[in-house]
């Protein structure tokens, strides 16, 4: 065996998840899983979603804490009024805004690329970006909702310690 | 079980007028405006009482506010909810005539400020999507885990369609 093969049959498939969101509106408790708008575009070109191998479910609640603070101190009175509603609506920690009803779903990268959607790299922050046109979306709604996993209130208030970054202290 | 989606063209064949109300009314002719009144006063017959919980939802749904997700959601229009309203009532008033039983969508908004109607099924999923500011509706139907077939109609012809679908599942 040449030390090439040797890499190749060593090497294991990366495995990660795609999260997306879920506001409480969004959410059907009666059936514990998403409505079909939970999967639809909003006044954006992409539908959001965070890889799991740069953030955890936690720290996507989070994002959105901090995004509502950071709106808060705005100057804008309407944008700082909508921000006040907001936290006040929804919680200021992952915990109360779980207790609320905003969940996480986990979805693979394959499960869009198979309904015809392209997934852009992440960014920083583990955002990424799935492209279609809105009808595409529309289309798609029904089937998002059959494929994706909504994780328990473990799964998304587990302790902030991502797998990236747990990998790269192993590492260290 | 094989599970053939119904065609919009099902609507034509079966030769039906759409039946409406507010806008629609003037399209009615007299004799089904008789029938109507002849039913409704014969059973006592309101949609309003036979799909109450569905009423309560889209009136919920209309009093929505601005940011109603705390993710920037539009509000539900005027004109979008006079489509979704007259979708229910005819729905109901053909599900009253085939005399079969009326069964509950969940009804949502949408982020840009649509109104869903979703019937789930364990053999199908029937969705009704009334875009913001549109008359057309358009019908989604979708087994497992694949793309929605789509269909765009009037609200009178998806009315009649879904009727159709409940029926064959309540036979």
């Amino acid at each position: 065996m040449t030390g090439e093969d040797s890499d190749e049959t060593q090497r294991v498939p990366e495995i990660y998840f795609l999260y997306r969101r879920i506001s409480p509106s969004q959410f059907e408790k009666k059936a514990g899983k998403p409505r079909l708008p939970a999967f639809h575009l909003r006044q954006e070109p992409s539908l959001s979603v965070w890889d799991s191998r740069f953030v955890t479910p936690r720290q996507i609640l989070q994002f959105y804490i901090d995004a509502v603070r950071e709106d808060i101190t705005s100057e804008d009175e309407n944008k700082a009024k909508k921000a006040l509603n907001r936290l006040n609506s929804n919680g200021t920690t992952p915990e109360e805004m779980y207790e609320k009803g905003w969940r996480v779903v986990r979805l693979c990268e394959e499960d869009f690329i198979e309904l015809g959607f392209s997934v852009g790299e992440p960014r920083e922050d583990g955002h990424r970006d799935v492209l279609g046109t809105e009808e595409d979306f529309q289309n798609s709604a029904n089937a998002l909702v059959e494929r994706c996993e909504v994780l328990t209130a473990t799964e998304v208030l587990e302790p902030e310690n991502s797998p990236y970054s747990a990998m790269n202290t192993t590492e260290k | 079980m094989t599970l053939v989606a119904p065609s919009p063209a099902i609507y034509q064949t079966a030769n039906r007028t759409p039946v409406g109300f507010g806008e629609d009314s003037q399209h009615l002719n007299s004799e089904l405006r008789e029938t109507l009144k002849h039913v409704s006063n014969t059973f006592h017959f309101r949609t309003e009482d036979v799909g109450s919980e569905a009423w309560q939802q889209l009136n919920e749904i209309a009093s929505l506010p601005e940011d109603w997700d705390g993710e920037d959601g539009l509000p539900i229009s005027e004109r979008t909810l006079h489509v979704a309203q007259r979708l229910l009532r005819i729905l109901l008033q053909e599900v009253h005539f085939r005399r079969i039983p009326w069964i509950n969508p969940d009804i949502s908004p949408t982020p840009t400020g649509g109104v869903y109607f979703h019937w789930d099924r364990p053999a199908l999923k029937l969705s009704v999507l009334v875009p913001p500011e549109s008359d057309q509706t358009i019908l989604l139907l979708s087994h497992g885990v694949a793309r929605s077939q789509r269909y765009e109609m009037s609200s009178g012809e998806i009315a009649y369609t879904i009727a159709e679908i409940i029926e064959y599942f309540s036979v």
